[in-house]
């Protein structure tokens, strides 16, 4: 097992919990003579009661009492309820080895969460392996660390083992401390590790003693027949970070994000989290446990691949209109998640184009440099977001960037 | 003013982050537009469709499903129009800052989110920072990390003495320390009202000699605020913000729903000058992306079905509340705690 207070970053270890945030945590509803943290009182708040209508037609009432849960503080790593229903569904989802020593830190977002780990972790200096394309705002979240970002190759299947074995060998200077990686429907590509790639790199990450900090919001976006298991499900030695997101399945407007590993890793990161936001927004925290309380593990299950069945009509919807349109202009691979990751053939960097001339013509999609550690280099790439498609806008987007494609191809072909 | 010598390398580093500036584009986009760029998800698939929270005065907010896709949806980093609109009207109205066309305002998680990176903007290890004494111990756990050099200020009855400011300060002579960047204080923080911990506001001619001497000193004055409605009195003689009178645009405000409206919502405002102003917009693209959006929505449909008149009666009743229960402590504390200086009447909450 790793030695936990060795990962910290020195700003991490000299923060403490805030005295009133412990005071707030370990009170009782029995104390009747309460004069201490900064609590208002909720009498004073407007709010009485709610209801939600799901798209099932169903109500969720939130009573009184829950209301009040709601319009008040409450402790840092999370509503207890809410916590309680999420360490129970990672622990039937993933089974994690040594369940009863993890905590379960619950965030304003899978973004809060993030940025509350590297700061937790990350010195100056400090490398930090990345896969050569990502998530376009990990790098300026990692930029305030001043946390050196060290690129490491991949392939249609994602992140190579073989490549992070290599870069590690070559690292020189800064110690190495974690690996950052989205397993599932990566951003920007959507391939999915394999089973054997993530013990793999489970296994270098122990060698090389980094610790692990698997981002999973695309979790229930998966098309295959199986879900492949966690980096969680594999952590013999208590050095994966995973952060869930609800922002792909509930929404993203909550801010409800949630980081689960080893206790000690936990607790540091709420005193982060006690120090900036205090806590994730109560309301959104009530709303989302009395939906799971509502359905259950099974039921909620039953929503996530309801709603995957859903994405997966876009996609197929999205790789029909690319099929049509981009043929022979364009490669791409079938993947999970929500992005389709084009290749533009014959042309070095599609980024002016994508910036200036699809913009001009109303189309915005994304070019895939954003996705590198410098931005300024050339990438053939465009990331689509499909989320939202119908069969006309695919027909439509697909045409127009047809038509620039082969406009581009022909000026490149007149300058030459 | 030159606002970068308040600003730490790391702050001034920061650039935007393209995803959510596209995100930003979309809600003033046209309906010709293809939008294929962001990460956002289909809010037509999320569970939630429409909703309703009943208030006590008997009223209704409905959240029809437009308005519930605004609670779900991701949204632009400042906060969510209307409410920014609404929150910026408001500010006018009751602080009608003399540079307001230089000011700009973001939506916070909570009024601890915008305290927090406002100091991670400006406070570097080692940084001076002029603090009231004793302070609110939520800024303390923010600083803590960066280990600062507190120039903690002595008050009495009426708040932050003046004379003990000008004190801490007199070490440095003000026409040397306006350009200087390192090892002099440039940031005070105060709670002008309501004090926390000790209770007590800052009178009117207090608030002009402080800011006068910060002016002279070039600091940046954090105004944290959030017991603004809880003070005691008819709202006409509230003493002006230090907003109010920011004729050099050096205050940022932080205004908090938390007493009035709700905390576990976590709604705060910051307002300040631009060039700062942005500076927090930027950290918050990487560290939140906004505040929630349903609670900013709920904040927002409850101040419009109130109007002004409806706001300004709940926050009476609030101060009204606090009132009987200052008195009521004030009663027991008389009849157990009795004796010379042993405690101050509080003026606020």
């Amino acid at each position: 097992m790793v030695i936990h207070g060795s990962y910290f970053s020195a700003i991490a270890r000299r923060l403490t919990m805030p005295f009133l945030s412990r005071l707030r945590s370990a009170s009782k509803a029995s104390t009747v003579y309460n004069l201490s943290s900064g609590l208002p009182d909720p009498e004073l708040f407007p709010f009485k009661e709610a209801s939600f209508v799901l798209q099932s037609g169903e109500v969720l009432p939130l009573t009184q009492h829950l209301i009040e849960k709601a319009f008040q503080y409450s402790p840092t790593n999370g509503i207890p309820e809410l916590v309680k229903h999420l360490t129970d569904f990672t622990a039937k989802l993933f089974a994690p080895p040594h369940m009863s020593e993890r905590g379960l830190a619950i965030t304003a977002g899978g973004q809060a969460a993030l940025h509350a780990v590297l700061h937790t972790f990350v010195d100056p200096g400090d490398c930090v392996f990345v896969p050569e394309t990502t998530y376009s705002s990990f790098f300026s979240t990692l930029e305030t660390t001043e946390g050196k970002p060290v690129i490491v190759g991949k392939d249609r299947y994602g992140l190579r083992p073989d490549l992070l074995r290599d870069t590690l060998e070559r690292s020189s200077s800064g110690r190495r401390k974690l690996l950052y990686i989205i397993p599932n429907a990566d951003n920007p590509t959507g391939s999915t590790l394999t089973k054997e790639r993530r013990q793999e790199i489970y296994d270098i990450a122990c060698v090389y003693d980094l610790l692990i900090v698997e981002d999973d919001p695309y979790f229930f976006l998966q098309y295959g027949s199986q879900t492949h298991p966690s980096f969680l499900s594999l952590d013999t030695a208590g050095r994966v970070l995973r952060i869930d997101s609800f922002s792909k399945i509930l929404g993203p407007g909550l801010r409800l994000g949630y980081i689960t590993a080893d206790k000690h890793f936990t607790d540091k990161i709420c005193t982060l989290i006690a120090a900036v936001t205090i806590h994730a927004s109560s309301l959104s925290q009530v709303v989302v446990s009395e939906l799971l309380d509502r359905c259950g593990y099974e039921g909620f299950m039953k929503v996530t691949r309801d709603i995957s069945l859903k994405y997966l009509e876009k996609r197929d919807m999205v790789t029909q209109a690319a099929s049509k349109h981009l043929s022979g202009l364009c490669e791409w691979v079938e993947t999970d998640g929500m992005f389709l990751w084009l290749k533009v053939l014959g042309l070095e960097d599609v980024t002016e184009m994508v910036n200036h001339t699809c913009r001009e013509r109303n189309l915005l999609v994304v070019p895939g440099s954003i996705f590198q550690l410098d931005a300024t280099q050339p990438s053939p790439y465009i990331r689509i977001n499909f989320a939202m498609i119908t069969p006309e806008i695919a027909d439509k987007a697909f045409q127009i960037l047809s038509d620039i494609i082969r406009e581009e191809l022909r000026k490149e072909e007149l300058e030459r | 003013m030159k606002y970068s010598r308040f600003l730490t390398q790391v702050s001034r580093n920061r650039q935007p982050s393209l995803i959510r500036e596209m995100t930003n584009l979309l809600a003033q986009a046209s309906p010709e537009l293809v939008f294929m760029a962001g990460g956002l998800p289909n809010a037509q698939m999320f569970p939630f469709q429409a909703g309703s929270i009943t208030l006590k005065d008997g009223r209704a907010l409905t959240i029809h499903p437009k308005l519930m896709m605004d609670c779900l949806q991701y949204g632009p980093t400042p906060g969510y129009p209307p409410l920014v609109k609404q929150l910026k009207d408001l500010t006018q109205q009751l602080h009608s800052p003399p540079r307001w066309a230089e000011m700009d305002l973001i939506v916070t998680a909570g009024s601890q989110d915008g305290l927090c990176k406002a100091l991670e903007m400006m406070i570097s290890p080692g940084d001076y920072v002029v603090t009231q004494e004793p302070c609110y111990t939520g800024t303390l756990s923010i600083l803590k990390p960066y280990k600062p050099r507190y120039l903690p200020i002595s008050g009495d009855q009426n708040g932050m003495c003046p004379e003990a400011l000008k004190a801490a300060l007199s070490k440095w002579k003000p026409e040397e320390v306006q350009d200087t960047e390192k090892d002099v204080p440039k940031v005070l923080y105060v709670n002008p009202n309501a004090c926390n911990p000790t209770g007590v506001s800052l009178p009117e001619d207090r608030r002009q000699e402080i800011y006068k001497i910060a002016s002279e000193y070039n600091l940046i004055i954090l105004e944290d605020d959030p017991y603004y409605f809880v003070q005691f009195g008819d709202r006409k003689d509230f003493p002006p913000s230090f907003l109010s009178m920011d004729v050099d645009c050096r205050v940022i405000r932080f205004d908090s729903f938390s007493k009035i409206l709700s905390s576990g919502l976590r709604i705060g405002y910051v307002t300040g000058p631009k060039p700062l102003v942005e500076r927090i917009v930027l950290h918050a693209q990487v560290s939140l992306l906004h505040a929630p959006a349903m609670s900013q929505v709920l904040v927002s449909e409850l101040l419009k079905l109130w109007g002004d008149e409806g706001f300004f009666k709940h926050t009476d009743a609030v101060q009204a509340f606090y009132l009987d229960q200052r008195n009521a402590m004030l009663e027991a504390a008389e009849k157990h705690l009795s004796g010379p200086d042993l405690f101050t009447v509080p003026l606020c909450h």
